[in-house]
Protein backbone atom coordinates (compact mmCIF):
# COMPACT_ATOMS: atom_id res chain seq x y z
CA UNK A 1 0.00 0.00 0.00
CA UNK A 2 1.07 3.94 -0.80
CA UNK A 3 2.60 5.50 1.99
CA UNK A 4 -0.20 8.34 1.40
CA UNK A 5 -3.10 6.12 1.07
CA UNK A 6 -2.03 4.41 4.39
CA UNK A 7 -2.24 7.51 6.11
CA UNK A 8 -5.66 8.27 4.80
CA UNK A 9 -6.82 4.75 5.53
CA UNK A 10 -5.72 5.13 9.77
CA UNK A 11 -6.69 8.76 9.75
CA UNK A 12 -9.99 7.52 8.64
CA UNK A 13 -9.91 4.75 11.21
CA UNK A 14 -9.09 6.97 13.77
CA UNK A 15 -11.85 9.70 13.08
CA UNK A 16 -15.55 8.77 14.43
CA UNK A 17 -17.40 9.57 10.90
CA UNK A 18 -15.63 7.23 8.65
CA UNK A 19 -14.61 4.50 10.88
CA UNK A 20 -16.32 1.75 9.97
CA UNK A 21 -16.09 2.08 6.57
CA UNK A 22 -12.32 1.95 6.87
CA UNK A 23 -12.45 -0.86 9.03
CA UNK A 24 -14.47 -2.43 6.19
CA UNK A 25 -11.64 -1.71 3.74
CA UNK A 26 -8.70 -2.52 6.09
CA UNK A 27 -10.24 -6.39 6.44
CA UNK A 28 -10.81 -6.67 2.66
CA UNK A 29 -7.52 -5.18 2.17
CA UNK A 30 -5.52 -7.46 4.80
CA UNK A 31 -7.84 -10.64 5.79
CA UNK A 32 -6.01 -13.00 3.68
CA UNK A 33 -2.39 -12.40 4.38
CA UNK A 34 -3.01 -12.42 7.94
CA UNK A 35 -5.77 -15.41 7.52
CA UNK A 36 -2.52 -17.48 6.43
CA UNK A 37 -0.24 -16.46 8.79
CA UNK A 38 -2.43 -17.56 11.43
CA UNK A 39 -3.42 -20.83 10.17
CA UNK A 40 0.45 -21.48 9.75
CA UNK A 41 0.98 -21.20 13.10
CA UNK A 42 -2.74 -22.55 14.40
CA UNK A 43 -3.06 -24.91 11.77
CA UNK A 44 -6.75 -25.81 11.88
CA UNK A 45 -9.25 -23.49 10.34
CA UNK A 46 -11.69 -23.29 13.09
CA UNK A 47 -9.04 -21.94 15.43
CA UNK A 48 -7.62 -19.69 12.78
CA UNK A 49 -11.18 -17.98 12.21
CA UNK A 50 -11.50 -17.14 15.72
CA UNK A 51 -8.02 -15.61 16.31
CA UNK A 52 -8.04 -13.81 12.47
CA UNK A 53 -11.48 -12.51 14.18
CA UNK A 54 -10.00 -11.53 17.51
CA UNK A 55 -7.08 -10.00 15.81
CA UNK A 56 -9.15 -7.84 14.02
CA UNK A 57 -11.40 -6.64 17.15
CA UNK A 58 -7.90 -5.92 19.08
CA UNK A 59 -6.96 -3.98 16.08
CA UNK A 60 -10.32 -1.93 15.53
CA UNK A 61 -10.57 -1.45 19.63
CA UNK A 62 -6.39 -0.38 19.57
CA UNK A 63 -6.13 1.36 16.16
CA UNK A 64 -6.46 5.50 18.18
CA UNK A 65 -3.03 4.21 19.94
CA UNK A 66 -1.19 3.85 16.73
CA UNK A 67 0.87 6.75 15.93
CA UNK A 68 2.66 5.28 13.18
CA UNK A 69 6.25 4.33 14.59
CA UNK A 70 6.25 1.22 12.39
CA UNK A 71 4.03 0.23 9.08
CA UNK A 72 0.23 -0.73 10.00
CA UNK A 73 0.75 -3.61 8.08
CA UNK A 74 3.76 -4.58 10.78
CA UNK A 75 1.27 -3.75 13.30
CA UNK A 76 -0.99 -5.78 12.31
CA UNK A 77 1.09 -8.95 11.74
CA UNK A 78 2.65 -8.35 15.24
CA UNK A 79 -0.94 -8.25 16.92
CA UNK A 80 -1.97 -11.37 14.68
CA UNK A 81 1.19 -13.13 15.98
CA UNK A 82 0.78 -12.57 19.71
CA UNK A 83 -3.04 -13.39 19.35
CA UNK A 84 -2.21 -16.45 17.84
CA UNK A 85 0.67 -17.43 20.64
CA UNK A 86 -1.85 -16.98 23.11
CA UNK A 87 -4.32 -18.76 21.50
CA UNK A 88 -1.95 -21.74 22.02
CA UNK A 89 -1.05 -21.24 25.04
CA UNK A 90 -4.29 -20.59 26.45
CA UNK A 91 -5.52 -23.80 24.95
CA UNK A 92 -2.60 -25.74 26.15
CA UNK A 93 -3.86 -24.23 29.77
CA UNK A 94 -7.20 -24.77 29.52
CA UNK A 95 -5.92 -29.01 29.06
CA UNK A 96 -3.29 -28.42 31.63
CA UNK A 97 -0.96 -29.43 28.94
CA UNK A 98 2.32 -27.89 27.47
CA UNK A 99 1.87 -25.17 24.37
CA UNK A 100 4.37 -28.48 22.04
CA UNK A 101 1.66 -30.60 22.97
CA UNK A 102 -1.12 -29.17 21.80
CA UNK A 103 0.46 -28.26 18.81
CA UNK A 104 1.73 -32.31 18.44
CA UNK A 105 -2.09 -32.92 18.63
CA UNK A 106 -3.08 -30.64 15.56
CA UNK A 107 -0.06 -31.94 13.36
CA UNK A 108 -1.78 -35.38 14.51
CA UNK A 109 -5.44 -33.91 13.53
CA UNK A 110 -4.23 -32.55 10.24
CA UNK A 111 -4.91 -35.97 8.33
CA UNK A 112 -8.33 -36.27 9.23
CA UNK A 113 -8.99 -32.70 8.59
CA UNK A 114 -11.38 -31.73 5.77
CA UNK A 115 -9.52 -28.21 5.16
CA UNK A 116 -5.88 -29.99 4.88
CA UNK A 117 -5.42 -31.38 1.22
CA UNK A 118 -1.11 -31.64 1.12
CA UNK A 119 0.38 -35.04 0.22
CA UNK A 120 3.01 -37.30 1.97
CA UNK A 121 5.46 -34.65 1.64
CA UNK A 122 3.56 -31.47 2.40
CA UNK A 123 2.44 -33.44 5.55
CA UNK A 124 6.11 -34.19 6.52
CA UNK A 125 6.98 -30.76 5.79
CA UNK A 126 4.08 -29.37 8.53
CA UNK A 127 5.29 -31.92 10.67
CA UNK A 128 9.04 -31.10 10.75
CA UNK A 129 7.90 -27.37 11.05
CA UNK A 130 6.29 -28.15 14.28
CA UNK A 131 9.19 -29.79 15.77
CA UNK A 132 11.17 -26.41 15.60
CA UNK A 133 10.94 -23.94 18.62
CA UNK A 134 7.77 -21.20 18.19
CA UNK A 135 10.10 -18.62 17.06
CA UNK A 136 12.57 -20.75 14.74
CA UNK A 137 8.47 -22.03 13.21
CA UNK A 138 7.43 -18.16 13.18
CA UNK A 139 10.37 -17.21 10.91
CA UNK A 140 10.50 -20.58 8.86
CA UNK A 141 6.97 -19.83 7.79
CA UNK A 142 7.31 -16.12 7.19
CA UNK A 143 10.43 -16.48 5.01
CA UNK A 144 10.06 -19.70 2.86
CA UNK A 145 6.29 -19.66 2.64
CA UNK A 146 5.32 -15.60 2.24
CA UNK A 147 8.85 -14.75 1.14
CA UNK A 148 9.21 -11.88 3.62
CA UNK A 149 12.36 -10.57 3.32
CA UNK A 150 14.77 -10.14 6.23
CA UNK A 151 14.11 -6.51 6.62
CA UNK A 152 10.27 -7.08 7.14
CA UNK A 153 10.47 -9.91 9.09
CA UNK A 154 13.20 -7.64 11.26
CA UNK A 155 9.94 -5.03 11.65
CA UNK A 156 7.69 -7.55 12.55
CA UNK A 157 9.65 -9.91 14.94
CA UNK A 158 11.84 -7.22 16.11
CA UNK A 159 14.29 -9.13 15.93
CA UNK A 160 17.74 -8.25 14.36
CA UNK A 161 18.35 -9.16 10.47
CA UNK A 162 21.51 -11.10 11.53
CA UNK A 163 19.51 -12.98 14.67
CA UNK A 164 17.03 -13.51 11.94
CA UNK A 165 19.03 -15.30 9.03
CA UNK A 166 21.09 -17.49 12.20
CA UNK A 167 17.53 -18.70 13.42
CA UNK A 168 16.00 -19.07 9.38
CA UNK A 169 19.43 -21.40 8.91
CA UNK A 170 19.06 -22.95 11.74
CA UNK A 171 15.53 -23.97 10.97
CA UNK A 172 16.31 -24.75 7.46
CA UNK A 173 18.94 -27.30 8.70
CA UNK A 174 16.53 -29.11 11.93
CA UNK A 175 14.31 -29.63 8.89
CA UNK A 176 16.77 -31.14 6.36
CA UNK A 177 17.74 -33.53 9.69
CA UNK A 178 14.31 -34.46 10.32
CA UNK A 179 13.01 -34.89 6.66
CA UNK A 180 16.13 -37.07 6.05
CA UNK A 181 15.79 -39.43 8.97
CA UNK A 182 11.81 -39.83 8.73
CA UNK B 1 42.55 -24.35 0.15
CA UNK B 2 45.06 -21.89 -0.54
CA UNK B 3 44.38 -18.18 -0.22
CA UNK B 4 45.00 -18.23 -4.62
CA UNK B 5 42.00 -20.53 -5.34
CA UNK B 6 39.86 -18.47 -2.44
CA UNK B 7 40.14 -14.95 -2.69
CA UNK B 8 37.51 -14.19 -0.79
CA UNK B 9 38.95 -12.85 2.63
CA UNK B 10 36.84 -13.56 5.91
CA UNK B 11 37.12 -9.75 7.03
CA UNK B 12 37.35 -11.14 10.77
CA UNK B 13 33.63 -12.81 10.29
CA UNK B 14 33.00 -16.23 11.12
CA UNK B 15 30.33 -18.91 10.36
CA UNK B 16 28.73 -21.57 12.29
CA UNK B 17 31.02 -24.93 13.10
CA UNK B 18 30.51 -26.72 9.31
CA UNK B 19 28.58 -24.35 7.99
CA UNK B 20 29.72 -24.93 4.56
CA UNK B 21 29.44 -28.73 4.63
CA UNK B 22 25.61 -28.68 5.21
CA UNK B 23 24.82 -26.08 2.08
CA UNK B 24 24.47 -27.46 -0.50
CA UNK B 25 22.38 -30.61 0.99
CA UNK B 26 19.94 -27.89 2.36
CA UNK B 27 19.27 -25.68 -0.92
CA UNK B 28 18.76 -29.16 -2.78
CA UNK B 29 16.41 -30.23 -0.01
CA UNK B 30 14.67 -26.91 0.02
CA UNK B 31 14.61 -27.00 -4.22
CA UNK B 32 13.27 -30.88 -3.71
CA UNK B 33 10.52 -29.26 -2.13
CA UNK B 34 9.64 -26.64 -4.07
CA UNK B 35 9.11 -29.32 -6.86
CA UNK B 36 7.03 -31.72 -4.93
CA UNK B 37 4.65 -28.79 -4.35
CA UNK B 38 5.43 -28.53 -0.60
CA UNK B 39 5.78 -25.26 -1.05
CA UNK B 40 2.24 -24.28 -1.72
CA UNK B 41 0.21 -24.57 1.35
CA UNK B 42 -1.28 -27.52 1.72
CA UNK B 43 -4.04 -25.69 3.91
CA UNK B 44 -8.15 -24.67 2.17
CA UNK B 45 -11.34 -23.07 3.68
CA UNK B 46 -14.91 -23.54 3.30
CA UNK B 47 -16.08 -21.85 0.61
CA UNK B 48 -17.08 -18.49 0.63
CA UNK B 49 -15.11 -17.73 3.99
CA UNK B 50 -13.31 -14.82 2.75
CA UNK B 51 -16.76 -12.88 1.32
CA UNK B 52 -18.53 -13.07 4.69
CA UNK B 53 -15.67 -12.36 6.96
CA UNK B 54 -16.11 -8.31 7.35
CA UNK B 55 -19.70 -9.05 7.82
CA UNK B 56 -19.56 -11.48 11.00
CA UNK B 57 -16.30 -9.48 12.57
CA UNK B 58 -18.43 -5.92 12.03
CA UNK B 59 -21.21 -7.99 13.73
CA UNK B 60 -19.32 -8.73 16.71
CA UNK B 61 -17.92 -5.27 17.28
CA UNK B 62 -21.49 -3.84 16.63
CA UNK B 63 -24.24 -6.35 18.32
CA UNK B 64 -27.48 -5.45 17.32
CA UNK B 65 -29.15 -3.82 20.77
CA UNK B 66 -32.70 -5.29 21.32
CA UNK B 67 -34.78 -2.25 23.02
CA UNK B 68 -36.55 -3.46 26.19
CA UNK B 69 -39.36 -1.15 27.82
CA UNK B 70 -38.77 -0.81 31.61
CA UNK B 71 -41.80 -1.44 33.34
CA UNK B 72 -41.15 0.57 36.82
CA UNK B 73 -41.76 -1.69 39.79
CA UNK B 74 -41.72 1.49 42.04
CA UNK B 75 -44.44 4.19 42.36
CA UNK B 76 -42.45 7.31 41.66
CA UNK B 77 -44.32 9.47 44.17
CA UNK B 78 -44.49 7.50 47.25
CA UNK B 79 -40.67 6.50 46.26
CA UNK B 80 -39.60 10.15 46.81
CA UNK B 81 -41.49 10.64 50.06
CA UNK B 82 -39.76 7.02 51.61
CA UNK B 83 -36.29 8.26 50.42
CA UNK B 84 -36.51 11.41 52.06
CA UNK B 85 -37.66 9.98 55.43
CA UNK B 86 -34.68 7.66 55.22
CA UNK B 87 -32.50 10.29 54.34
CA UNK B 88 -33.18 12.37 57.29
CA UNK B 89 -33.19 9.52 59.55
CA UNK B 90 -29.39 8.80 58.29
CA UNK B 91 -28.41 12.33 58.98
CA UNK B 92 -29.82 12.43 62.54
CA UNK B 93 -28.29 9.27 63.44
CA UNK B 94 -24.77 10.01 61.87
CA UNK B 95 -24.65 13.02 64.17
CA UNK B 96 -25.75 12.67 67.02
CA UNK B 97 -25.83 8.86 67.80
CA UNK B 98 -22.46 7.66 69.51
CA UNK B 99 -21.16 11.11 69.75
CA UNK B 100 -18.70 9.22 72.79
CA UNK B 101 -16.69 6.87 70.26
CA UNK B 102 -13.16 7.97 70.68
CA UNK B 103 -10.81 10.05 68.59
CA UNK B 104 -8.47 8.92 66.10
CA UNK B 105 -5.30 8.56 67.91
CA UNK B 106 -2.05 8.20 65.43
CA UNK B 107 -0.60 6.88 68.59
CA UNK B 108 -2.67 3.82 68.69
CA UNK B 109 -1.30 2.75 64.87
CA UNK B 110 1.51 0.11 65.32
CA UNK B 111 4.42 0.81 63.49
CA UNK B 112 3.85 -2.57 61.20
CA UNK B 113 0.76 -1.14 59.98
CA UNK B 114 2.04 2.14 58.57
CA UNK B 115 5.05 0.09 57.20
CA UNK B 116 2.24 -2.23 55.73
CA UNK B 117 0.78 1.18 54.36
CA UNK B 118 3.43 2.58 52.63
CA UNK B 119 4.65 -0.54 51.33
CA UNK B 120 1.73 -1.18 49.47
CA UNK B 121 1.67 2.34 47.65
CA UNK B 122 -1.63 4.33 49.49
CA UNK B 123 0.78 7.26 50.21
CA UNK B 124 1.65 9.26 47.58
CA UNK B 125 5.12 11.03 48.58
CA UNK B 126 6.59 13.31 45.47
CA UNK B 127 10.29 14.08 45.48
CA UNK B 128 10.15 17.28 46.70
CA UNK B 129 8.38 16.02 49.99
CA UNK B 130 11.37 13.12 50.05
CA UNK B 131 13.92 15.94 49.89
CA UNK B 132 12.71 17.86 52.85
CA UNK B 133 12.26 14.25 55.00
CA UNK B 134 15.08 13.24 54.30
CA UNK B 135 17.81 16.17 54.30
CA UNK B 136 21.34 16.15 52.05
CA UNK B 137 23.20 15.96 55.24
CA UNK B 138 21.37 12.79 56.42
CA UNK B 139 21.86 11.25 52.77
CA UNK B 140 25.48 12.07 53.06
CA UNK B 141 26.51 10.78 56.33
CA UNK B 142 24.17 7.67 57.01
CA UNK B 143 21.23 6.83 55.04
CA UNK B 144 18.40 6.48 57.85
CA UNK B 145 21.34 4.89 59.76
CA UNK B 146 22.29 2.27 57.15
CA UNK B 147 25.88 2.13 55.69
CA UNK B 148 25.28 0.80 52.65
CA UNK B 149 28.59 0.71 50.44
CA UNK B 150 28.41 0.75 46.58
CA UNK B 151 29.26 -3.13 46.13
CA UNK B 152 26.44 -3.65 48.11
CA UNK B 153 24.45 -1.24 46.60
CA UNK B 154 24.97 -2.63 42.96
CA UNK B 155 24.46 -5.99 43.74
CA UNK B 156 20.72 -5.14 45.08
CA UNK B 157 20.26 -3.36 42.03
CA UNK B 158 21.53 -6.20 39.83
CA UNK B 159 19.54 -8.49 41.65
CA UNK B 160 15.97 -6.55 41.86
CA UNK B 161 15.75 -4.48 38.46
CA UNK B 162 13.46 -6.38 35.98
CA UNK B 163 14.06 -6.04 32.25
CA UNK B 164 11.04 -3.93 30.22
CA UNK B 165 9.24 -6.64 28.06
CA UNK B 166 8.93 -4.83 24.06
CA UNK B 167 5.51 -4.30 23.74
CA UNK B 168 3.20 -3.18 20.25
CA UNK B 169 2.81 0.62 20.28
CA UNK B 170 -0.21 1.69 21.37
CA UNK B 171 -1.72 -2.31 21.47
CA UNK B 172 -3.23 -3.35 25.14
CA UNK B 173 -3.86 -6.87 24.75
Amino acid sequence: MKLETEEILIADLQSETNRDIAFRELISLYKERLYWHIRKIVLNHDDADDVLQNTFIKIFRNIKGFKGESKLYSWMYRIATNEAITFIHNKAKHNQVSSEKVQQIAINNLEADVYFEGDEIQLKLQKAIATLPQKQQLVFNMKYFDEHTYEQLSEILETSVGALKSSYHIAVKKITAYLTEN
Amino acid sequence: MNNKNNPIKNAGFTTPSSYFDGVEEHVLQLVKLEKNGAKALPFSIPNGYFETLEGHILAKLHPIKKEHKLISLIHTKAFKYVASIAAITILFVSIFADTTMSMFDFDAIEQSQISYYVEQGYIDVSDTELEILISEQALNNNLLGLDISKEELFEYLSNSLEYNTLSIEGYQP
